[in-house]
């Protein structure tokens, strides 16, 4: 019975574990979006040190859980990710409100995508 | 992961009750969950193996799951023979009595083909001969033949013989093994004379050596290669005990002969 208790533990753990997971990526993945999107906001404005700013701050944000991602999430995913943000920052960088809007929605697009896959929902399941 | 848990689950439901649905015939002497258990388990490892890009953990928490699957299964099936029944499912009689059930045969989806092949398999030639036949859940089939054909036991016979004992190695390419020589209750010192007594001085000069709880040992030395290559060994069956099987000397390439 020493073994069943065992599994069943270590099973209820690694559950919760995954469910922590999901609440975890949705956090990092609001947070990275929720950069990306006053950084827009900021660029329209016409405020570039502000939307450098909080453009690096999504980045510097994706990167700070590196490690969490890298055991969870496909590298493919990860990659993509990191390269929208990336793009993004160029775009703030050379100062075109117009380019950052289309990275800054490529960037809400992958984000949206990695909450997604995690989420438990029929669709996802099947 | 958490989707990848879920999907396990799933996954394990639907083939475990796919195999019990195929029914025994599908089954190699593993029962349905055990089947699907094997057949997943490999599978699901070789991914992250493949492919780099893919966490461990996509294959490591399908593989843990499952093992908390086939734990927790054997546990319920442990404590309700009805649960047993669904999931294992339960023994068919093909021949009753001598009687050929093809009811029970239609319901196993077993042919008459498979039945002659499984006799077969039995040293079973004559159909007749049979009186119970049962497809056992594992899809093997057990055969139980009339008392006029099964074999005569010395009890029949009234003779009384000694039990054997499951012989130990002992010495394997010159290497004692004492935790098998204490097993069957030996030492060192036993171990010693015995040798001696069959003229070898050194254990490093024996390839295999056997001893049983009733004292029978079985000697195969290693031997100098000759000009003929491999080197042979010089196999000796001794008996000190109750079953006495004194004098056999072999000579055989693998030392395995007795």
């Amino acid at each position: 019975m020493k073994k069943e208790i065992a599994i069943w533990t270590f099973f209820a753990a690694m559950l919760a574990a995954s469910l922590i997971n999901v609440l975890c990526l949705e956090s990092l993945t609001e947070r990275v979006s929720r950069a990306t999107e006053q950084s827009v906001a900021a660029a329209v404005r016409g405020d570039w040190a502000s939307s450098e700013s909080f453009a690096e701050s999504a980045l510097s944000e994706w990167k700070s859980r590196d490690t969490h991602t890298q055991l969870v999430l496909r590298h493919s995913a990860i990659e993509s990710a990191e390269n929208a943000i990336i793009l993004m920052l160029t775009e703030v960088y050379a100062k075109d409100a117009a380019r950052v809007r289309g990275a800054a929605e490529a960037v809400l697009r992958s984000m949206e995508s990695i909450s997604e896959s995690e989420r438990i929902r029929f669709g996802s399941v099947f | 992961m958490a989707i990848s848990i879920i999907r396990t689950l799933i996954l394990y439901a639907v083939m475990v009750a796919s195999m019990r649905l195929m029914g025994k015939r599908q089954l190699g002497e593993l029962e349905p969950a055990e089947l699907v258990v094997a057949v997943l388990i490999s599978d699901l490892a070789a991914n992250p193996l493949q492919d780099l890009g893919t966490p461990l953990l996509y294959g490591l928490a399908p593989v843990l799951t499952l093992l908390f699957c086939e734990i927790t299964l054997s546990a319920i099936i442990l404590k309700s023979r009805r649960i047993r029944r669904v999931i294992a499912g339960s023994p068919g009689v093909i021949i009753d009595n001598g009687r050929l059930d093809r009811a029970e045969m239609k319901k196993c989806r077993y042919t008459v083909d498979e039945l002659m092949e499984h006799l077969r398999k039995h040293g079973v030639t004559d159909i007749a001969t049979v009186k119970y036949a049962v497809l056992e859940p594992d899809g093997t089939l057990s055969v139980v033949s009339y008392a006029g054909e099964s074999p005569i036991t010395p009890n029949q016979l009234g003779l009384s013989v000694t039990e054997s004992e499951i012989p130990r190695v002992v010495i394997s390419d010159g290497e004692i093994i004492d935790t098998e020589l204490t097993s069957v209750g030996y030492d060192r010192k036993w171990l010693s004379a015995k040798l001696r007594e069959n003229g070898i001085r050194r254990a490093e000069d024996v390839f295999l050596m056997t001893a049983d709880r009733s004292g029978g040992v079985y000697l195969a030395t290693k031997q100098p290669s000759g000009s003929g290559g491999a080197g042979k060994n010089n196999a000796a069956n001794i008996g000190t005990g109750k079953s006495s099987r004194r004098g056999s000397q072999k000579s055989n390439q693998s030392g395995s002969q007795k």
